[in-house]
């Protein structure tokens, strides 16, 4: 577990001001609904006005003043976005910085295979989603506590899994892409997170190309999707997975394989 | 006599740069082995190949009687490396490398860690972030030799060190090699080798020039002979390398026949002659000249 304890040393600082910048932004959004909510009449008839950016972000078709909605719509861009950059940004960097930062020829000299190295810089990668997905949500709940509010479990449970499953999957394909790559950069990942938030809200402006929707992850961590659904909508966390999963494990079958740049 | 490293037919093709070709060496057993070549070489890339770091496209590489392909853990397991250039992870102190190494090989070094670094003047509770490039050599010193290996892989291992951690450093490989180690030395420093190897073999454009034992080498290639009071001796001297000629002192690398050399002699003008074994650097460049025959 020697690389997994090297991981999270080297990472953890990074991991709790992302959780804690994110968690930030979660407070300060719940502690604004009382004041949204008063309002509720005039964002009505805003959401009403707003046309296509309203169908962008999928309000036309539930009450956005009610408070779970409010904070799926909220706070699913915080964790969604932010937590979707940060698992890319962490699983691009996490195998390819060996060969970058020429790493690589102080590790593998070592008795040590590299699908193990894999495995632990995987679980590593994990426990940081998981540790990000934890600071919010008890973050959420400190939010709706300061205002007197609490979520429906299930619909929170729901939205939350909808999420950290979004945040996984990106992690597992460029985690994936990392193994391929020579040069540790968070480019091509940031570039994957932006297209899969930008065809979401392409699809819901433009039912027409709906097929786009297993295409990206943002789709099922719609709060709308996800209440109309009654739950999490596994079929497309599958599709999602068995996208990603595949090139995970190319990916990591090449690694096993590839010369190392030193 | 046991090989401990022994290639053969070892070919390693980059797309744009050159890598080695058909290299067939052997390293026995106690040897000290200097492996000898100008930047680009293809040293690098065979102790690559050897540390299972890159994969052959042919030919085959064994250590300690091994596939390095098939037993890679195996084989890492008892040796100690040395990178030209070592880089480490930021953040991390002397003391955390150490003991991470030690933790992937499942061994407790801490008694020779503290031997060496002690030997070597280095400080195990400073950073590493704040090493000069000789202080992360020695640390990559330290990492190679704490677990006690029975084979060293040393990628020009002193370079950037000054001359008393030179000697430091030499005296903890001689101990080493005394207590049984094989040590497989790749350097630029000839002197080096001819002062610490037993064999050597000489590299040039990824293609193995020749591997024999230091004294060997040094008896098998040119002699110098070096005429004093010579004004003058033709370009076309039969036999003679890189005829230099400093204050009436001729001097040139020859390898031929020594009888045909002083019948030749004897239509040249000399007050003295000497013929000396030359050092290494003379039998690097002779091997290195154009001409030099490759096997």
């Amino acid at each position: 577990m020697t690389v997994l304890r090297n991981e999270i040393r080297f990472h953890w600082k990074g991991t709790l001001i992302w959780s804690i910048s994110l968690s930030f932004f979660a407070i300060l959004a719940l502690t604004l609904y009382p004041q949204v909510a008063s309002y509720s009449g005039f964002f009505n008839s805003m959401v009403e006005r707003m046309g296509i950016f309203g169908q962008m972000f999928n309000l036309q078709n539930m009450d956005v003043f009610e408070f779970m909605n409010y904070y799926g719509l909220e706070n699913g861009n915080f964790i969604g976005l932010g937590g979707g950059m940060f698992a890319a940004i962490t699983a691009m960097n996490i195998v390819a910085r060996e060969e970058g930062r020429h790493t690589a020829e102080f590790l593998f000299p070592h008795p040590i295979n590299r699908l193990t190295v894999l495995a632990q810089k995987f679980i590593a990668m994990l426990l940081q989603i998981v540790l990000l997905n934890a600071i919010f949500i008890l973050s959420a709940h400190i939010g709706a506590g300061l205002i007197g509010m609490t979520f429906p479990q299930k619909k929170f449970t729901d939205f939350h899994l909808s999420l950290f499953m979004m945040n996984l999957q990106v992690a597992v394909l460029c985690f994936g892409i990392s193994c391929f790559k020579k040069r540790d950069s968070v480019v091509p990942g940031l570039g994957l997170v932006l297209a899969f938030y930008f065809v979401n809200l392409f699809i819901n402006i433009n039912r027409e190309v709906a097929t786009f929707k297993y295409f990206t992850p943002y789709y099922y961590t719609d709060i709308g999707r996800i209440t109309t659904h009654g739950g999490p909508m596994w079929e497309s966390i599958g599709l999602g997975f068995a996208v990603s999963g595949l090139v995970f494990l190319l990916g990591c079958l090449y690694y096993s394989k590839k010369d190392l740049a030193i | 006599m046991e090989a401990v490293i022994k290639t053969h037919l070892l070919t390693k093709r980059y797309r744009r740069a050159r890598g080695i070709s058909n290299l067939s060496i052997q390293v026995n057993k106690g040897d000290i082995y200097g492996f000898i070549g100008s930047n680009g070489a293809g040293k690098s890339t065979t102790i690559r190949v050897l540390l299972g770091l890159i994969h052959a496209n042919a030919g085959s590489a064994e250590v300690f009687g091994l596939d390095v392909r098939r037993h890679k853990r195996e084989i890492l397991s008892d040796i100690g490396y040395i990178p030209s250039e070592a880089a480490y992870y930021p953040g991390m102190r002397v003391w955390d490398a150490l003991k991470m190494a030690s933790q992937f090989r499942r061994l407790d070094c801490a008694l020779e860690a503290r031997r060496v670094c002690g030997a070597l003047a280095l400080d195990m509770n400073r950073k590493i972030d704040e090493l000069s490039f000789g202080n992360k050599k020695k640390l990559a010193i330290a990492l190679a030799l704490q677990h006690k290996p029975s084979l060293l892989i040393l990628d020009e291992a002193t370079s950037g060190l000054d001359p008393l951690v030179q000697k430091a450093f030499w005296d903890l490989m001689m101990d080493r090699h005394r207590a049984g180690a094989t040590i497989f030395l790749s350097s630029h420093v000839l002197s080096e080798v001819q002062q610490h190897c037993t064999r050597a073999a000489i590299i040039r454009e990824g293609r193995l020039v020749v591997e024999d034992s230091v004294e060997e080498l040094s008896r098998s290639s040119a002699k110098r002979v070096t005429l004093r009071g010579c004004e003058h001796l033709p370009e076309d001297f039969p036999g003679a390398l890189g005829i230099t000629n400093i204050n009436r002192n001729t001097s040139f690398l020859f390898r031929g026949d020594y009888k045909q050399l002083l019948r030749d002699l004897q239509q040249v003008e000399f007050s003295d002659l000497s013929i000396t074994e030359p050092d290494m650097e003379e039998i690097f460049l002779h091997f290195y000249e154009k001409g030099g025959e490759q096997k």
